[in-house]
């Protein structure tokens, strides 16, 4: 699956979740050209402001609704992914000796705890040329230092599956 | 590090992957790589997952702190129906560390094995009721064939697809049974695939080993 698909998902997986929650939430629009990783600081940012508001409203008694409830997004992805699309999609493959440390926490771990509710910052997402349609979600925040990461790192054209057949030309 | 940790099964990691979708499970999954396998197959996947040098660069961890890293997705988890799944390398070979993860990460996460199968039973007994799905790389059910190919024998490959059939649990167990270049046939894979079906396995997912040039 290419980064973009996966970033729709996503995407589709929040926005499903603040809908269920009534959570103010306007997802945005990513003009990012070329492949990405699936996810950046500014999706993860989404995350963890949909944590948050839903943290806040189980705080208050409210019930809130999660489990299985984006079930249908996955399931409405392809099942069989091209052949071409081994490696880093393929069952299984996992990349060749990293730091799983760094791998995670570059992603999102390293994101500081908000002090109050948040809203992704538009200058941490890695897109070029953007032109968010909207956000907008409330409370505007500063402070969410976030590095932002290489999108265009992983580019699955240079992929070889490690098991692949070598053929001699 | 705090008394609960002395005596916890570490995990020896070597590489992370989030937001895996479709390709290892239902949902958003975090695929988890593991060191360590009792096979060499040729066209491994992973074959960094059973080279020495690797270990070196492993992190171990424990089961709360491979917890602590992916919970992050947590939300996708529930959302999805998706969890962690557990690859390699042979998962199973970390049947202790899985349980012990499953008591960390209580009942919501879907749990999943990449596995060959190549293991003790013991190991299989393990993780029975803690994992919620099992993926099998079968490779051949032709013996001669499995050995040439892996450079182990299948009976343990047998002994467990036994256990789990007899668990009643193929609903569960999804076998990937690969068309393997100079190793098996069209015939070989019908026949393999045959035998599962005859023991109840109904998620059968026939797949070809790609040859690409370089």
């Amino acid at each position: 699956m290419k980064g973009k698909e996966k970033c729709k998902a996503l995407k589709e997986i929040r926005r499903q979740i603040a809908e269920k929650n009534d959570i103010p939430f306007v997802v945005s629009q990513c003009n990012h050209k070329g492949d990405c990783r699936g996810t950046c600081p500014k999706c993860e940012s989404e995350l963890r402001y949909l944590e948050k508001e839903l943290a806040l409203r189980q705080g208050l008694g409210k019930a809130v609704a999660i489990a299985g409830i984006s079930v249908g997004v996955c399931a409405g992805l392809s099942a069989c992914a091209p052949t071409t699309d081994y490696p880093p999609g393929s069952a299984g493959y996992i990349s060749a000796p990293v730091e799983p440390e760094t791998t995670v926490s570059q992603l999102a771990g390293d994101l500081p705890t908000p002090e109050t509710t948040k809203s992704p910052d538009k200058s941490d997402c890695p897109v070029k040329e953007s032109a968010p349609e909207t956000i907008e979600i409330p409370n505007e925040v500063e402070g969410l230092m976030v590095e932002p990461t290489d999108t265009e790192s992983e580019d699955e054209t240079d992929w070889i599956l490690s098991g692949d057949i070598e053929i001699a030309e | 590090m705090c008394a609960s940790d002395i005596n916890s099964p570490t995990l020896p990691v070597f590489g992370i992957d989030r937001h895996r979708l479709v390709t290892d499970g239902a949902g958003v999954t975090t695929l988890v790589g593991a060191y360590g396998c009792p096979l060499q197959c040729r066209y491994c996947l992973n074959p960094h997952a059973w080279n020495p040098e690797t270990l070196k660069k492993c992190t171990f961890m424990t089961p709360e702190m491979l917890y602590e890293q992916i919970k992050i997705d947590e939300l996708y988890f529930l959302a999805t129906g998706g969890g962690v799944t557990f690859g390699g390398g042979e998962s199973l070979l970390h049947a202790d560390f899985i349980r012990a993860f499953r008591q960390v990460c209580g009942p919501d996460w879907k749990l999943t094995a990449e596995t060959s199968l190549n293991v003790p039973q013991s190991s299989l007994q393990k993780v029975l009721g803690v994992l919620d799905a099992f993926i099998v790389d079968i490779k051949d059910l032709n013996p001669s064939i499995y050995q040439t190919y892996t450079g182990k024998t299948i009976d343990a490959v047998m002994e467990n697809l036994h256990l789990l059939e007899k668990s009643c649990l193929q609903k569960q167990v999804l076998v990937r049974v690969p068309s393997i270049p100079e190793h098996n046939t069209e015939e070989d894979v019908s026949s393999s695939v045959t035998i599962l079906k005859d023991m109840g396995f109904t998620q059968i997912d026939i797949f070809p080993y790609i040859i690409r040039k370089r």
